[in-house]
């Protein structure tokens, strides 16, 4: 009989098993035998077996690795030390076979064999390793041309979807900016100096494949300025059905009932088979791109919206992130960009409180205040309304002579 | 002007005095270094350079305590 | 003694190497892009190139084994090349329609299903869980599997209205802000920390564990004559910090730990701005191994929503035409006092209007 009969229930159903997984590896891996022991205990328990507590890590680099121990090393030793170690994936998560294969070799030598593929914050995340390998994998690593990825009080690593690579709706080039802006930002990514973690991500248009607007204290949004391009003969064969959106049995697209009666702005028009944009009034939403790709397209003159402060919900609450710049050219070297996240992170620096993430102290101080200091117009692109409290803080106001 | 080897010296001394009684992240540290010696005679790549020279001569460590902190040494182990 | 010079700050690999020659040769140049069927995407380029690409679920959670079988498929079929999304799903692509359907077929013997594109449910992104945190309410990895074996046909077609992400995660700190999703299962704790005062004054520094907690609940104290500390039980939010500090202060509390549900986040632009979720289901019980109340409640959110809503509407877009009301009354689910909102502007979440339907 299995000693796992709990976690067992899992390898049933035909979503892909990471139990049936972790017993594979099993075989040949002491560290999953003592994992599956220990979940199970877990399962039974109702309870976690895992412990923080110590700190572990590679020489110099302040992120990367994260301790991690059971809380039953008598009972499962194989796990009594699993700590991850945060790789940086190459951007957009492609991989050679070779380059994946170079990854799972050395994890079958240094770890675990298992791994998250990929982690939140879009780093490789390879499970489970004792303090005994850790410099050994960084040198292995950094020999073939691979670094780790940050954690703690640092700028964690950047991720972005696929943009240009694959996508026709990209209006940035985000996985060249991800790649730069990562190494323009090695310091910043190995050596925590912030007051606390900083997440930037990078999606190539409003759909926000990343969710960077809500996971990232910095999220550079693809959009463009001028008009979305148009093709009045696939936009006929949209409304013959010849082309239909999807693959699915109602895909026909109704351009009056799907499309113009949709669209959040009320910019379109459809009258005897003519589709007309008003485009000084369109918001990019994406919707009728993202419904009939063959007829619209993004603009050619793409560039990026710039939003602050997304976070989880402690300590204050979970923000999204808000408009900072409506529209800023992201073309190499990325100089102005780069330039603002400079001043961002220089006020920061001198006015974050421990623990508070850049979205709470903007709202601590107010987002008025703090455009101002870090040199930006207030703009009514930033807000959804004024505010409606007569609560106002006069800076400056007349004395009598 | 503070010279590396002063600002390394500060440094060291201060998380030795915090050790088990005060986190200490390196904002704060890099303004108390600079408060200490003056603006005019230690700006903040001063510092950075001397907790990077500390760290690796591995003479402080990274900590993590609900955002990273610096700290001397110690043996690992979970929470001692 | 120094110890010699290393390698350092040398940063990812550069992505170039990692891309299949057609993608390469299209970078930047794409027309536009067909749906063709569940889990396959066709992608034209301003050349008139074509490139196929298959979407396979995938648990996250992967060992090197399966990684190397993914590898040997896209030897196979793709010229050695493969991708993961941002859903963490596997991404096969290759430039010869020939390959896509024997692809398909040998993922299918290997248990890997194909789907997630277009209007389906795609791979439920998720945290850690029992398997690597301390934190953790409950399971991640598993609770995701009962999840998806539920409403895997949801994810091999493309039947519902739009859309609809689903995210996992085992406590409120949320790694991966599971806060905007259609649905998000969220493990919760309701109850503060447990203190082992015996161990307490020798396993952890007490000023150290006091300023753990960011709600300032912890206060040091005597008790039974040995030095400890209290926790005010009316300001903890459950976050688990002080146990990341001290391991004599445990979280988990196998009696009160569950799981809430939350409903109606979306994070793309389109049509309407970007939302949170909101709670639905303030508490269910946490059953490993495979939490039926859990995977039942899901499903019947998800059913209500595909029978109801209109074409194209994500979860949150149905629920603000129907009314919240109508919500709970579809889904037949209890409204209480814990759904309304009694945290910082609460107030802007009070119906100030009579638009009331009857
Ligand atoms: S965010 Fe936009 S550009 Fe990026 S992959 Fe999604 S749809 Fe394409
Ligand atoms: S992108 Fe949105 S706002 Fe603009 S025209 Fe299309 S549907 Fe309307
Ligand atoms: S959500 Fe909470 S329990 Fe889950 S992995 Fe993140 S910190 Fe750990
Ligand atoms: S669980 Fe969080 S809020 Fe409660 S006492 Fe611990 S640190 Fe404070």
């Amino acid at each position: 009989m299995s000693n796992t009969p709990l976690i067992d229930e899992l390898v049933k159903g035909p979503w892909p098993s990471f139990i049936k997984d972790i017993k594979r590896t099993a075989e040949k891996n002491e560290m999953c035998k003592d994992l599956l022991n220990l979940l199970e205990m877990s399962y039974r328990d109702k309870k976690t077996h895992w412990k923080h507590g110590g700190i572990v890590g590679v020489r110099g680099y302040g992120g990367g690795i994260i301790g991690r121990y059971s809380d039953s090393p008598e009972l499962y030793p194989g796990v009594s030390h699993f700590h991850t170690v945060r790789i940086n994936q190459p951007a957009g998560w492609f991989y050679s076979t070779s380059a994946l294969r170079y990854i799972c070799d050395l994890w079958e030598k240094h770890g675990s064999g298992l791994t998250n593929l990929h982690g939140s914050t879009g780093d490789m995340v390879m499970l489970g390793t004792t303090t005994e390998h850790l410099e050994d994998i960084f040198t292995d690593l950094s020999e073939h041309g691979w670094d780790l990825g940050g954690s703690g009080s640092d700028m964690r690593t950047p991720s972005c979807c696929l943009g240009k690579s694959r996508c026709e709706f990209a209006c940035i080039d985000t996985m060249a900016i991800c790649h730069d802006l990562t190494n323009e930002w090695q310091d910043e990514l190995h050596r925590p100096a912030f007051p606390y973690k900083f997440k930037i991500k990078i999606a190539g248009c409003p759909n926000d494949c990343v969710a960077s607007i809500a996971r990232s204290d910095c999220s550079i949004i693809g959009t463009w300025r001028d008009n979305i391009r148009q093709d009045d003969a696939a936009v006929a064969k949209y409304a013959s059905g010849e082309l239909v959106y999807g693959a699915r049995a109602d895909g026909k697209v109704d351009i009056k009932a799907d499309v113009v009666d949709k669209c959040p702005t009320g910019c379109m028009s459809y009258e005897g088979g003519k589709l007309s944009i008003d485009n000084k009034n369109c918001n990019r939403c994406m919707h009728c791109i993202n419904l009939m790709p063959q007829a619209l397209r993004v603009g050619v003159d793409g560039g990026a919206t710039i939003l602050l402060g997304a976070k989880a919900p402690i300590v204050q609450g979970a923000l999204l992130s808000s408009v900072l710049v409506p529209f800023i050219k992201m073309d190499p070297p990325y100089e102005e960009f780069k330039e603002l996240i400079g001043r961002i992170w220089e006020f920061w620096d001198e006015n974050g409180e421990a623990r508070e993430r850049i979205g709470e102290m903007i709202v601590r101080i107010g987002k008025g205040n703090f455009v101002e200091e870090v040199g930006c117009d207030p703009i009514p692109e930033m807000i959804c309304e004024p505010r409606s409290n007569p609560y106002i803080f006069y800076e400056e106001y007349f004395e009598e002579e | 002007m503070a010279t590396v080897e002063e600002v390394k010296d500060y440094i060291f001394k201060k998380v030795e005095s915090y050790a088990g009684k005060k986190q200490v992240k390196v904002p704060q540290m890099t303004q108390d270094v600079i408060e200490h010696f003056g603006e005019d005679n230690c700006s903040k790549k001063d510092v950075k350079e001397a907790l990077r020279e500390l760290i690796d001569d591995e003479k402080l460590v990274y900590g993590y305590f609900g955002g990273t902190t610096i700290e001397l040494p110690h043996k690992e182990g979970s929470a001692n | 003694m120094a110890a010699p010079k290393r390698k350092t700050d040398i940063g990812p690999p550069h992505y170039d190497q990692m891309l299949h020659p057609a993608i390469k040769a299209n970078y930047g140049k794409w027309k536009s892009h067909q749906n063709l069927k569940p889990g396959v995407l066709m992608h034209e380029g301003e050349s008139g190139a074509k490139v196929y690409t298959v979407r396979g679920a995938s648990a996250r959670l992967i060992s090197i084994t399966t990684i190397r079988e993914m590898c040997d498929l896209a030897d196979k079929y793709c010229d050695g090349f493969l991708r993961y999304t941002s859903r963490n799903n596997v991404e096969f692509m290759t430039d010869k329609e020939a390959n896509v359907e024997p692809l398909i077929a040998d993922l299918k013997a290997m248990g890997v299903p194909v789907g997630g594109t277009g209007s389906s449910i795609s791979n439920i992104v998720h945290t850690q869980g029992w398997v690597h945190c301390h934190s953790s309410a409950t399971d991640a990895s598993g609770v995701v599997k009962v999840v998806m074996d539920e409403l895997i046909d949801y994810f091999t077609s493309m039947s519902l209205p739009a859309h609809l992400r689903i995210a996992v995660a085992c406590c409120l700190n949320m790694c991966g802000a599971v806060h905007c999703s259609d649905i998000a299962i969220l493990g919760i704790h309701r109850t503060p920390p447990t203190i082992d005062h015996d161990k307490l004054g020798n396993m952890c520094e007490i000023p150290t564990t006091v300023a753990s907690c960011p709600k300032a609940a912890i206060r040091p104290a005597m008790v039974e004559g040995k030095q400890s500390v209290e926790v005010i039980e009316d300001l903890c939010m459950y976050c688990g910090n002080c146990y990341t500090v001290c391991p004599a202060m445990p979280i988990a509390n196998p009696l009160n730990d569950g799981i809430s549900i939350w409903v109606g986040g979306k994070v793309s632009n389109s049509r309407t701005k970007p939302m949170f979720s909101k709670l639905a289901i303030p508490y269910l019980p946490n059953t490993p191994p495979r939490w039926p109340e859990v995977s039942d409640a899901v499903k019947n959110i998800v059913e209500v929503y595909a029978r109801d809503a209109k074409k194209y509407e994500r979860v949150g877009e149905w629920i603000n035409r129907i009314g919240w009301p109508q919500f709970f009354e579809k889904t037949n689910l209890e409204f209480t006092k814990y759904h309304i909102d009694d945290f910082t502007l609460a107030s802007s979440t009070y119906n100030s209007s009579t638009h009331i339907k009857f």
